[in-house]
């Protein structure tokens, strides 16, 4: 299968701990190899010229901003992602 | 005609009708004070949160700090931030990214304040709760004084020169030029009103428990405390009424959404409007978690300054209020 480059963005707050914790249970669902990466550096964020937490990108491409993303919406980003 | 006649008539029907409660009895005015008042403020909620949501797809917030850092206003600039301010919804989660974005875009330090400032002062949740509670002219006013304090708190910062007191690596963030594309923005406008939906649902559904303790304890209060109780207090206390109030609120920040239904108890009962306009302005606008969040990017004394601002504004806010309502 496909390796995607999963990353999370955020603060630190709990909004994006409770987003990162749900796109790893998905991403365990669907392939328990693929890594996610946490990333609570927000100058990252800045640099994307995003200025709302907690940000999903997937394969370098921007999936959501400032939304806590449910397991369904997840699995379809990731399921487009490896069509 | 009050537009919420009809949910007066029902909540009437189910307390004198369904529940046979005695009409005059503090137990059925409670009762019929909260199914009123529930009603009113959850359709409330739905209705502007629903705008509010459908303001805010349309202007994200990378829109409105392009246009902030591309125009020069001459002053109007802090109005139109305090105006972002409020349509955008304040999380905690983005202040952060938020105030070295505006940084980084270029936007003047009291421009940022203004909006940081004003941001969690007006609120769609606040706002709803207001015109339930309170009616369109108390919104209003309430509305006004928030602008006007992050202006004047944002013109107040810049004229100070503080910008020694924002942490280095703050300015020395470099963001890339290109647009960002998120996924999902070019959709039809079926499928944004669907997704506005659901965020406004999701919105409401959230506080909705916070909502119901908070009316559920003013419809106690409503039927059980004696009139003018709050007032005969409140009057031994004086002019030390309003920073009393606004101290108190500090720690109450998490629980915004419950404490406003409260509040309109509490000035049936003899509570000044301005020393509850006050209280009610430090709960949502005065937090100590998002002090602690800021201290990531700003040093100490910015952050006393700042909260030195806003507070002392919200005071002088409840005096006016008091004295010409």
């Amino acid at each position: 299968m496909k390796n995607l480059n999963i990353k999370v963005l955020g603060s630190g707050c709990p909004t994006c701990q409770a987003l990162y914790n749900r796109v790893s249970k998905v991403i365990k669902e669907i392939d328990p190899m693929q890594d996610v990466e946490y990333i609570t550096d927000v100058t990252k964020i800045v640099e994307l010229g995003i200025m709302s937490s907690p940000v999903l990108i997937i394969d370098g491409q921007v999936i959501s901003a400032s939304k806590k993303l449910s397991e369904d919406e997840i699995r379809e980003a990731i399921q487009s992602k490896i069509a | 005609m009050d537009i919420f006649y009809g949910f007066e008539l029902l909540a009437n029907y189910v307390t004198y009708n369904l529940l046979s409660l005695d009409a005059g009895t503090q137990i059925a005015d409670s009762v019929q004070f909260f199914i009123y008042d529930t009603l009113k403020i959850l359709t409330l909620l739905l209705v502007v949160t629903h705008f509010m949501s459908l303001l805010r797809y349309y202007l994200p917030i990378e829109k409105i700090r392009d246009f902030l850092a591309s125009h020069k206003f001459y002053g109007l600039d802090y109005f139109f931030a305090t105006v972002f301010g409020a349509i955008t919804p304040f999380c905690s989660c983005s202040s952060i990214p938020l105030f070295i974005g505006f940084i980084e875009a270029g936007i003047p330090l009291g421009v940022t304040f203004a909006f940081l400032i004003t941001s969690p002062l007006i609120n769609e949740i606040a706002l709803a709760l207001f015109v339930g509670m309170f009616g369109i002219k108390i919104t209003t006013i309430y509305v006004v004084a928030g602008i006007t304090i992050g202006m004047v708190g944002g013109f107040i910062i810049q004229k100070l020169h503080l910008e020694k007191y924002v942490e280095d690596f703050v300015w020395k963030v470099k963001s890339q030029d290109q647009e960002v594309e998120i996924e999902g923005y070019k959709i039809s406008f079926g499928k944004v009103l669907k997704l506005i939906s659901k965020e406004a649902f999701d919105i409401t559904k959230k506080i909705t428990p916070y909502v119901l303790v908070g009316i559920a304890i003013g419809a106690l209060i409503h039927g059980f405390v004696p009139e003018n109780f709050f007032g005969h207090y409140l009057q031994k206390a004086g002019w030390l009424g309003v920073p009393l109030a606004v101290l108190l609120a500090v720690p109450l920040y998490s629980n915004a959404s419950g404490v406003i239904p409260i509040i309109e108890s509490l000035v049936s009962k003899g509570v000044p409007i301005g020393t509850a306009l006050a209280f009610m302005m430090a709960v949502v606008g005065l937090s100590l978690p998002e002090a602690l969040i800021l201290k990531k990017v700003m040093k100490w004394q910015l952050l006393a300054i700042f909260f030195g601002i806003v507070t002392s504004g919200i005071i002088i806010i409840g005096y006016i209020f008091n004295i010409i309502l």
